[in-house]
């Protein structure tokens, strides 16, 4: 089954979407640490990592550049999530993979996750 | 003299002699005016010797007797027999002479003394105290002069005039009774002043204030003292006026500061200098730069100087640095100050500290973006289970549960725009607006916007007319949002209409959108201020429409920040036509 990594500090949305997703045949596997479960991502290497941009003493960006700079994550996709629909130019900057605006359609956030799965 | 001259004329020729010695001319003449006596002084007078006179007639033979009047006294001194005393003047030699004669039984005797010296003398004193009277009658200074306990004998007519009071009644008034007790006490001696200030009553109560000067004279052995004042009430005035502007600008928390036209500092407040940091003699010549904080550019202060410079008032936030390094913000005001031909002559700057009103303000941005983010987490959650609920039921036939689902779902679509424009409201006011610009179609957007808005509205139908010319660059999402937002209040506003018209026009090198509606319109006194920050047309006799009055002013300032134009059209009760333009890219 295919991994999907979610990271962000709400644990309701980590619930709200891991529902949606384990819903379309995904396996969600969600955290509100950013840099501390890197380990665990190099790990299971999932087709992609969902990231907010904004947790709770992290910064997304740090997050997806440690991400990056590992060796066993660097090629995962990341798909960034911001309240901040202007945080879209950072994840374009960022060479990240795919933004999100929250709050966001359960399409448009199946069909993000689809388009990297698919890559 | 009768009795003196009695013994004279008993005397001997030789003994007589002794009369040539003295100063007067002297004629004895007999009732007949036969001169029968002079002495030798009468060549000095006369200009002959006493042989050539002797035995002549006084009235035939001397030079200008006849018919003169002098004549006629000495006749009635020799038969009315009363001595006589007369001034006389000799045109011819510019002489004066004093005449006097004492009758005895015998004639006349006659003496006569050059008194041209005197008269000249009496002359000059006459003329000298008419002059001192005009001056002192025709001086606007108050003069008086008082005896030495410091009673007036004198007050010349200014003094009257100014305070009232007529000579006649006011002499031997003393000077403490019309001078203020407080301003008396001030003085060590009141016969020695100068330069003194103090008020003086005036006949009708009101006080005068004097500027004076006191001092002796010695006169005919007596003591008197002569006072020169002028009256200074207005310049007292003037001066407490300026006193109490001067205290304003000392005591104010504004910080002022006073430059020459080329910017070198005259004057600086105490609250310039305890919100800088520097104190006055730091910044005395110098230029007001001082306080630069280099966070504005060049061009800034050029243009500054260039709205002073032409005469006109500069106002504007500038960031200035104190003494310590600290940034504060301040509004500025730089006037001109001109004299009576209106040349500039000085620069007046007055600043507001309103750092704390900037930190405040900061504050509030940052509590609405800080707000908004965490408004947006819980209605993405709402969100996404909404959607999955929809998603559960879709299929399951309960038309109730899923219209329940789609009002929740229509919502929270409503409640995450709101927070999205309380988001974009906190942007433009921190200036974190960021336009993404790519070109596009903007016609084509249009079409593509009121189609959509057709399929899920279906109260109003859209007409679109003209398209257009060229491609814009802009922020395509930002532009959508603008017109989106147009369109829906063109949709609120006119419920009962049916109809929304856009047009797009093309100008050179812009191209104008404009959207109306035939709904409430707008009253005149409104139109200018429906683009402001939170701002809702409050009318009581109208029904109230849903918002927080975010919607145009975000539009208003996407457009701007895209160097196009927004501005409204509107007839009350009728229609209502939004309008904006944006430049073509070139």
């Amino acid at each position: 089954m295919t991994k999907i990594v979610i990271i962000d500090d709400n644990e309701a949305i980590l619930e709200a979407v891991k529902i949606a997703l384990d819903g379309s045949g995904y396996d969600v596997i969600t955290s509100t640490k950013g840099e501390d479960f890197i380990p665990t991502i190099a790990k299971i290497k999932p087709s992609v990592v969902l990231l907010d941009l904004l947790l709770s003493g992290e910064d997304g960006r740090e997050v997806a550049k440690a991400l990056r700079n590992n060796k066993d994550t660097k090629n995962i996709p990341i798909i960034l999530i911001s309240a901040d629909p202007g945080a879209e130019k950072i994840a374009k900057d960022g060479g990240i993979d795919g933004f999100l605006s929250k709050p966001f359609d359960l399409d448009r956030l199946l069909a993000a996750v689809s388009d990297c799965v698919c890559d | 003299m009768t009795e003196i001259f009695k013994s004279i004329i008993s005397l001997s020729t030789d003994e007589i002699s002794i009369l040539d010695n003295i100063d007067e001319a002297v004629f004895v003449i007999n009732k007949n005016f036969k001169i029968i006596y002079v002495n030798r002084k009468i060549k000095d007078f006369l200009g002959v010797d006493k042989e050539f006179v002797l035995n002549k007639n006084f009235i035939k033979n001397i030079e200008g007797m006849k018919n003169s009047i002098f004549c006629k006294k000495f006749k009635i001194a020799i038969f009315e027999g009363k001595p006589i005393k007369f001034a006389a003047r000799d045109k011819a030699r510019n002489k004066w002479f004093g005449v006097k004669a004492y009758p005895f039984q015998k004639g006349l005797a006659i003496f006569v003394s050059d008194i041209t010296k005197r008269k000249n003398i009496d002359n000059k004193i006459k003329e000298n105290e008419k002059r001192f009277r005009l001056i002192t009658e025709k001086a606007k200074d108050l003069i008086s002069i008082t005896d030495k306990h410091g009673n007036y004998v004198y007050i010349n007519p200014s003094f009257e005039k100014t305070l009232g009071y007529k000579l006649d009644k006011f002499v031997g008034t003393n000077l403490k009774n019309i001078i203020n007790s407080t301003d008396f006490n001030r003085l060590d001696d009141w016969r020695k002043m100068e330069d003194f200030q103090y008020r003086v009553k005036r006949i009708d109560g009101d006080w005068i204030w004097l500027e004076s000067n006191r001092f002796k004279i010695k006169w005919q052995n007596k003591t008197f003292y002569v006072g020169i004042g002028r009256d200074v009430t207005e310049k007292r005035i003037a001066r407490e006026e300026l006193q109490k502007l001067y205290s304003a600008v000392e005591q104010t928390l504004d910080g002022i500061f006073i430059t020459t036209l080329n910017g070198q500092i005259l004057y600086v407040n105490p609250a310039f200098e305890k919100i800088t940091g520097y104190a006055e003699k730091e910044v005395l010549g110098k230029n007001p730069s001082i306080i630069n904080s280099g966070k504005h550019k060049k061009s800034f202060f050029t243009k500054m100087w260039r709205i002073i410079g032409k005469g006109k008032t500069y106002r504007g936030q500038v960031i200035n640095k104190k003494k310590n390094g600290e940034l504060f913000y301040t509004d500025h005001t730089i006037a001109p100050v001109k004299d009576e031909n209106g040349n500039i002559t000085y620069f007046v700057g007055i600043w507001k500290d309103i750092t704390s009103h900037i930190e405040e303000e900061r504050r509030k941005d940052e509590f609405i973006s800080i707000a908004s983010h965490e408004l947006k987490t819980p209605i993405t959650t709402v969100k996404v289970f909404t959607q999955l609920l929809q998603k559960m039921f879709k299929d399951s036939g309960n038309k109730e549960v899923n219209k329940y689902l789609d009002r929740m779902g229509y919502q929270v679509d409503k409640l995450t725009n709101l927070v999205s424009d309380l988001l974009d409201v906190s942007k433009l006011q921190t200036g974190k607006l960021e336009l993404r610009k790519e070109k596009f179609d903007i016609g084509k957007l249009i079409k593509e916007i009121a189609e959509n808005f057709e399929a899920t509205d279906n109260t109003h139908k859209i007409f679109i007319k003209g398209k257009s010319l060229k491609m814009i660059k802009a922020d395509k999402d930002r532009i959508e949002q603008v017109v989106i937002n147009l369109i829906s209040n063109a949709i609120k506003y006119s419920p009962d209409s049916d109809r929304v018209e856009i047009k797009i026009k093309s100008e050179k090198n812009v191209i104008i959108i404009s959207v109306k509606d035939f709904g409430v319109g707008i009253a005149q006194e409104y139109l200018n201020k429906i683009f402001g920050r939170f701002y809702r047309v409050y009318d009581t006799r109208d029904k109230t429409f849903p918002g927080l009055g975010m919607g145009l002013y975000i539009s208003y300032e996407i457009i701007e920040r895209h160097k196009g134009k927004m501005w409204v059209e509107s007839r009350k009760g009728e229609w209502s036509t939004f309008y904006f333009s944006l430049p073509y890219f070139v």
